[in-house]
């Protein structure tokens, strides 16, 4: 598959009255596993929110499965930050699971045994089943990441975008979350996520967007994520590659 | 029942149990929502509006207890005090609750200077006023029940139908957004609801303590529950409960004022509620 699940061109976006990104373009593989990676500041969050179709953006178009953001809505599922969420909510794991499909439920529809099957099922797919009535405040922060990854899943959209989904959770988790995104992948999911750790970009990602306001460079890891580049994109010399630590 | 009670007493325990159980509803995702200051700013904001309600009807020669007019009146002027937060979070670099905070003080402290000067002018007339203050169910009307009931009722279908988007909008509003459920409209699908309940409890509770109609019951409620659903249904429970011993209580030892009852009790069941909850999980 070479079509592409996003397309960017010449996007610049303000944010609290300050240009957040700029001219930025790049395109986002469908069925690969596309980093966005870039220092804090860069603009990731303001990009993210851009293609979620949440803030308004000054110039340039984006396009998802050639679509226009209003239009694509239901194709993305976002896994926010883990430090958005309140988890003192009442809710369950399986609640949260749910909310996924209240998109597709509307206002009236009742909630079907179906619909129970198929949170049932996205819970089996992240090894969570065990855990449907488990509240969230009692989850680990890796068993938290993993119920958005299922709530993603019963989205069933073709794109996830998914905002630092590695912060903060052990090692394991990490391992059994890279998984997963992979068997989506394999399900024929897009998959975008805002990535920090850049030891890690290479093993689990096939395609890496670097922003620094603007694309310093854009396609598979191989060829992009070199050490020149990657400096480019930090604006440091001597940045000690596989920590990311100048 | 009538017999009981008094006819006068059985028409306010009807409007208390339907008002009691939609503040509930609504107040689970007041709540939930953390916007219980809010609520309690808006409660405040009606003061002004109240007392011109009322010189209004009096200059039109009306009865002075004409409700419409003064609850309208209230509606306005919490409506007003709304605006004027989200201008000052919007537009200065205030926080939200230094706004809260100033159009509480501000609208209340400007009530009561009308208030003072209605009393001045036109001794004893105000006494349908007070009952707005501090809540009196003793001049209540049938007609006053029926409007109460009827959006009371309104309130808690609107939860029903929203339930989920409200819910969501709650947790993650990201989702609700991308679901189709504007942020900008859940969250006034929610004041809108706030208001409409601060509106019809004034009669019931009053204007300074309807806050606790939508915060105490939810509060409890929350202890008990793990489930928005369930939290929601039972804060609906626990209002009209309480609302409806409140206001009989308030009957049988006159001059008590119905809402200083109602939330005397409510504050039990929650310290009921800690002491119990508390000492079950802690033995398990």
């Amino acid at each position: 598959m070479s079509a592409n699940a996003i397309t960017v061109n010449e996007l610049t976006v303000d944010y609290d009255g300050v240009t957040a990104i700029e001219d930025v373009y790049f395109a986002v593989h469908a069925e690969k596993l596309t980093a966005i990676v870039g220092p804090n500041g860069a603009g990731k969050s303001t990009l993210i929110k851009a293609l979620l179709g949440l803030i308004p953006t000054r110039t340039g178009t984006i396009s998802c499965f050639g679509k226009s953001p209003k239009q694509y809505r239901k194709d993305i599922s976002y896994v926010p930050q883990r430090a958005q969420i309140d988890w003192e909510f009442p809710a369950n794991v399986f609640d949260v699971v749910a909310m996924g499909l209240y998109g597709e439920l509307g206002l009236l529809r009742r909630f079907s045994s179906a619909h129970k099957d198929r949170v049932r099922s996205a819970l089996t797919d992240v090894d969570m089943a065990d855990f449907a009535t488990r509240q969230i405040s009692q989850l680990s922060g890796g068993q938290q990441q993993r119920v958005f990854l299922a709530r993603s899943i019963v989205q069933d959209a073709k794109l996830i975008l998914l905002d630092e989904p590695f912060g903060g959770i052990d090692a394991k988790s990490e391992a059994v979350i890279v998984d997963i995104l992979r068997r989506q992948k394999q399900n024929g999911k897009s998959i975008v996520a805002v990535h920090h750790d850049l030891s890690t970009v290479k093993d689990y990602f096939d395609d890496v967007i670097l922003l620094n306001k603007t694309v310093t460079a854009f396609g598979p890891v191989n060829d992009v994520f070199t050490k020149t580049n990657v400096e480019k994109t930090y604006g440091v010399s001597n940045l000690d590659f596989l920590t990311g630590r100048a | 029942m009538t017999e009981l009670i008094g006819y006068n007493t059985a028409l306010a325990l009807v409007g208390a149990l339907l008002f009691g159980f939609s503040s509930g509803h609504v107040g689970a995702f007041v709540y939930l929502r953390k916007a219980s200051l809010l609520s309690d700013s808006l409660a405040h904001a009606t003061l002004p509006g109240l007392v011109i309600g009322f010189l209004v009807s009096a200059f039109l020669g009306m009865e002075e207890k004409n409700s419409w007019v003064l609850l309208l009146g209230a509606g306005i002027s919490a409506l007003f005090g709304v605006v004027v937060i989200q201008w000052i979070t919007a537009r200065t670099k205030l926080g939200f609750d230094t706004a809260i905070a100033a159009v509480l003080s501000v609208f209340f402290g400007f009530g009561i200077v009308l208030l003072t000067g209605v009393q001045s002018v036109s001794v004893g007339q105000q006494a349908g006023l007070e009952d707005y203050i501090l809540g009196s169910v003793s001049g209540m009307l049938l007609q006053d029940v029926i409007v109460i009931g009827l959006v009371s009722i309104m309130c808690s279908a609107a939860v029903m139908v929203y339930r989920r988007s409200l819910t969501a909008f709650i947790f993650d509003s990201v989702l609700s957004e991308m679901a189709g459920y504007a942020q900008h409209r859940m969250s006034f699908l929610l004041s809108l609801l706030a208001l409409v309940i601060t509106i019809i409890g004034l009669k019931i509770v009053g204007l300074i303590l309807v806050v606790a109609m939508l915060t105490i019951p939810a509060a409890t409620a929350r202890l008990w529950t793990t489930g928005v659903w369930s939290m929601s249904l039972l804060s609906a429970v626990f209002g009209s409960t309480c609302a409806g011993i409140g206001v009989i209580i308030s009957a049988l030892l006159p001059n008590l004022p119905s809402g200083a009852v109602i939330v005397v009790i409510m504050f039990i069941a929650l310290g009921l509620s800690i002491v119990v909850t508390h000492l079950r999980s802690s033995n398990v």
